[in-house]
């Protein structure tokens, strides 16, 4: 796995206003996460008191003495960050993709905070393609094409400081079924514009990660592991509120009538959806170079999902 | 059997306070710790554990409330939800979503804006009272001068005027690191502010970190005053945290909780003598319990809230209820 680098996304420790509000909260996951043997965190802009320049600044007073706090912790550097902005959420402005009037707002934040984030190290500006499926109904090739300038444009923007803008797909987003995706892939530049795969966000899509990897390996450029037991198989990201809009993260209401609490799990987890050994001789067939990161949202308990993500590396992927 | 005469009774029947639960509320689940905005059923655990343990409203977050609004469809059938588990009413509503910077005048006519579209958004919900935040952090206003509370006096007549008159107080609430805070602050703004348009909204732990002592500020003031958050913490902020950058709520020096239910060792607020003074001037109405951060340091809302119950039933009612 040598050109493989792993970390693991902070944002399952923050779930309430609580979390992650203090330096000692976030010294505690940092260990977890390096202890267990991911050297990067991938940061968002929900993540509490690193949840951007401000806060980061207000609290460890620089990037360069931020990154000797990651360092003390025993992580390398930030190896991504997650940028909610332009999915329509009221509690980061509203903008939308799919609004040329947005764009200029939605580029202009991206390439300020990929300046920032490049001085921690990050390599990656991950964001949501469109906003939710349920409040961007129809999506039309138009639509499609308007949120793929919005993120060419991000992307020039995010390549001046050697950041690249990578687009997350999730099953509950405007930009979900495979159609749209490779309608959004036409539409972008792949030097500007990346993919993020989300193995459980694919599955629960319906979209096999593995056949999709195969066909589009050259527009993968980040990895989010995480694994699902269940598929969207009634549809559900169409129903009004699948997504709830709060703070500090959205909520997925997708499910709960049929009583799914939690769409995510851990790799390994039995009944696991996703064929991960398979995945990973794909990417090495393929010569994948970069940042494969566990994320673990939706965790009912966020230390023991990094430990056995961390056992599922070392025991089963270091040996596919 | 002594108190049992027909003008306790009535007194028992017709209560000069009526209690309500600021809503800050998270609970474990099968994806770790979530609000009652994380569906119908957390909703209804919140409210049935909130109506059991006595309180008769509930103060929303905005947030929570718009919430609440998006999953049931309409502020109607979100009202009818929580009425239907015993709650009153919502009483009091904690806004966000406006620019802050109430000391440039730039920003009024915009905030004016907001408010109006709050009125609209929540008016099927029936509030008594927006709550807000007067002015920004300390540390992004300073120095506050005289002008600068001027300003913020205007911006909050204005908006208070507006939602006056569709029926909704306008009520400000003093966080100890917020731009108006000090005593000597808060007495130019209520000077500065129309008792008609602006109101108080008291919160005892915030005030008594700042070293204005509630219950004497609640004398001089009971006239403004709208309602109450009753907290109380166990420190007063003396080495200046109420500047410290970004967010003195949760990375002061002093402490990481500074917020605490009524009746621990240690706390400062004197909720007994408030009690006596609201019995003296005769308060009628609301009182909101708020647990602010509870769950720091592994704390829980569910056990706060019954000891805050417990010491509001065995100590505060019997002074004035």
């Amino acid at each position: 796995m040598a050109n493989i680098r792993w970390g693991y996304a902070i944002n399952q420790w923050r779930n309430m206003e609580t979390d992650l509000a203090r330096k000692d909260q976030v010294e505690s996951a940092l260990k977890v996460v390096s202890v267990c043997g991911f050297e990067a965190v991938e940061l968002s802009d929900c993540d509490g008191i690193l949840d951007g320049p401000e806060n980061i600044l207000g609290h460890f007073g620089s990037a360069q003495k931020f990154r000797i706090f990651l360092n003390d912790c025993g992580i390398s550097q930030v190896s991504s960050f997650f940028l909610n902005l332009g999915n329509g959420s009221f509690f980061k402005g509203g903008f939308r993709s799919t609004n040329p009037d947005d764009h200029p707002i939605i580029v202009g934040a991206a390439g300020g905070i990929a300046g920032f984030m490049a001085q921690l190290g990050a390599e990656r500006l991950i964001t949501r393609g469109m906003p939710p499926f349920w409040k961007e109904a129809p999506v039309t090739d138009k639509k499609i094409k308007i949120a793929a300038e919005c993120w060419n444009n991000a992307g020039k923007a995010t390549k001046v400081s050697g950041v690249k803008t990578a687009v997350h797909v999730d099953f509950l987003n405007g930009l979900r079924n495979l159609d749209a995706i490779e309608t959004f892939l036409k539409y972008t530049d792949p030097e500007l514009v990346g993919l993020v795969m989300d193995t459980a966000e694919f599955t629960i899509a319906g979209i096999d990660p593995v056949r999709f990897y195969e066909k589009h390996h050259n527009r993968v450029c980040h990895f989010h592991f995480k694994d699902a037991v269940e598929t969207d198989s009634q549809d559900e990201y169409k129903e009004q509120n699948a997504e709830l809009e709060y703070w500090p993260t959205a909520i997925t209401l997708a499910g709960q009538k049929r009583g799914i609490e939690r769409w995510y799990y851990e790799m390994g987890t039995p009944g696991g959806l996703v064929n991960f050994p398979a995945l990973l001789k794909s990417m090495h067939k393929h010569n994948y170079e970069g940042w494969v990161v566990a994320e673990s949202d939706q965790s009912a308990h966020a230390e023991e999902s990094v430990m056995l993500n961390g056992w599922y590396k070392k025991q089963v992927l270091a040996k596919a | 059997m002594a108190h049992s005469g027909p003008d306790i009774a009535q007194a028992a029947a017709t209560p000069n306070i009526k209690w309500s639960y600021m809503d800050h509320w998270s609970m474990v689940s099968g994806r770790g710790w979530v609000t009652p905005q994380n569906g119908p059923k957390f909703a209804d655990r919140f409210y049935k554990q909130i109506v059991g343990v006595g309180f008769q409203g509930v103060d929303p977050f905005e947030f929570r409330l718009g919430a609440q609004i998006q999953i049931f469809g309409s502020a109607k059938k979100a009202v009818e939800f929580a009425k239907d588990r015993g709650v009153e009413r919502f009483v009091n509503m904690f806004c966000i979503g406006y620019n802050e910077n109430t000391h440039l005048p730039e920003t009024h006519d915009e905030t004016l804006k907001v408010f109006e579209a709050k009125i609209k958004r929540f008016e099927d919900v029936g509030l008594e009272s927006f709550v807000v935040m007067p002015a920004v952090h300390y540390w992004k206003v300073e120095p506050v001068t005289d002008e600068k509370i001027k300003r913020m006096a205007e911006c909050w007549n204005r908006v208070g005027k507006m939602t006056k008159k569709q029926g909704v107080k306008l009520t400000c609430h003093h966080e100890f690191y917020c731009g108006l805070h000090h005593r000597e602050e808060l007495e130019k703004f209520y000077a500065w502010t129309d008792p008609e348009y602006v109101y108080l909204f008291l919160d005892t732990a915030q005030h008594q970190i700042s070293g204005v002592d509630p219950t004497d500020f609640y004398v001089k003031h009971h006239q403004r005053v709208s309602g109450f958050h009753f907290k109380d913490t166990h420190f007063v902020d003396l080495v200046g945290d109420y500047r410290t950058p970004p967010d003195p709520e949760r990375s002061a020096s002093t402490t990481s909780r500074w917020f605490w239910e009524m009746g621990t060792k240690g706390g400062l607020v004197d909720f007994p003598k408030l009690m006596k003074a609201l019995k003296e001037f005769k308060y009628k109405g609301w009182v909101s319990v708020e647990h602010d951060k509870a769950d720091v340091g592994s704390g829980n809302y569910a056990e706060s809230t019954c000891h805050t119950k417990w010491y509001i039933d065995n100590v505060l009612s019997k002074i004035y209820a």
